[in-house]
């Protein structure tokens, strides 16, 4: 029963995770331009990832395997908002303009 | 010499995180772990720590381990919020460049505000120069909570500092 509970919640966290990994790349396709799609990117992915390693982390029980994952854990939290903001920076720093909404568009 | 040193705290701290990550048992291990955390750390000595160490006291890293679980409580509104956005059809985006000045004055802090923009909600942290961010948002309404302090005030009080009013 306990190992049932264990399998169940195991599953419910990489298959939520999957779906996030999925959804990242939806954005990335349907987003209009590098920015947004940087957005879509580091955030859903990151939780998506994060959320497969704590299944792995919860699988592999706490004595070694699983403090170790938690520590990935961290240290992908801390690097994905890093790396997207490299890549942004980047692309700002090269002059690469974003996209507006053409309809209603007030900025200057 | 500042330099070499800074190479061998370097080495260490990236040995050290290796240990945490690989915990390997042979000696052999250990010793080419340290080889090529001298090669990684003599790498990041030219850019990493030029000016100054951070300070790791019990207290920042308290406040750095804080932080991080703080940031767990970002992502998962952040998250679900660009997916509200990705599979609306219609896809309700209206994308604005802000620029913001941070009251923040440690490069920490700085550095820490921006990986927390990037992380909350419908903005993502494009250019950090000085005190001067550069931010995209989603749709303007996104930048409220950085705009009115929210978020600075937050990161003060996860690393634990106290920064005086002007």
């Amino acid at each position: 029963m306990l190992a049932a509970v264990h399998a169940l919640i195991v599953s419910f966290l990489v298959i939520a995770g999957a779906a996030f990994f999925f959804i990242g790349t939806l954005g990335l396709l349907r987003f209009p331009d590098f920015y947004t799609r940087v957005h879509a990117v580091t955030k859903c992915d990151a939780l998506g990832a994060g959320l497969v390693l704590l299944g792995l982390a919860i699988w592999s029980g706490p004595d070694g395997e699983g403090v170790r994952i938690m520590a990935l854990i961290a240290l992908l939290l801390l690097s994905s908002p890093t790396a997207g903001h490299a890549l942004a920076r980047a692309a700002f720093r090269t002059g690469l303009q974003p996209w507006t909404r053409e309809d209603g568009d007030e900025s200057d | 010499m500042k330099t070499v040193r800074r190479w061998v705290q370097l080495s260490i701290a990236l040995w050290l995180f290796w240990l945490v990550l690989a915990m390997p048992l042979d000696l052999s291990d250990l010793f080419w772990g340290l080889a090529v955390a001298g090669l990684a750390g003599l790498g990041a000595s030219f850019f990493l720590w030029r000016r100054q160490a951070p300070g790791l006291g019990a207290r920042n890293l308290a406040g750095l381990i804080f932080h991080v679980f703080d940031l767990v409580r970002l992502i998962v509104p952040a998250a679900l919020q660009v997916a509200r956005v990705v599979l609306d059809p219609s896809l309700p985006v209206q994308p604005r460049i802000i620029v913001y000045k941070t009251l923040l004055r440690g490069e920490l802090e700085r550095v820490t505000l921006a990986n927390t923009i990037t992380l909350t909600p419908g903005t993502h942290c494009v250019d950090l120069d000085g005190d001067r961010i550069t931010v995209h948002c989603l749709a303007p309404s996104f930048a409220d909570a950085l705009v009115d302090g929210r978020v600075e005030r937050r990161i003060l009080r996860s690393l634990g500092i106290s920064q005086a009013d002007d």
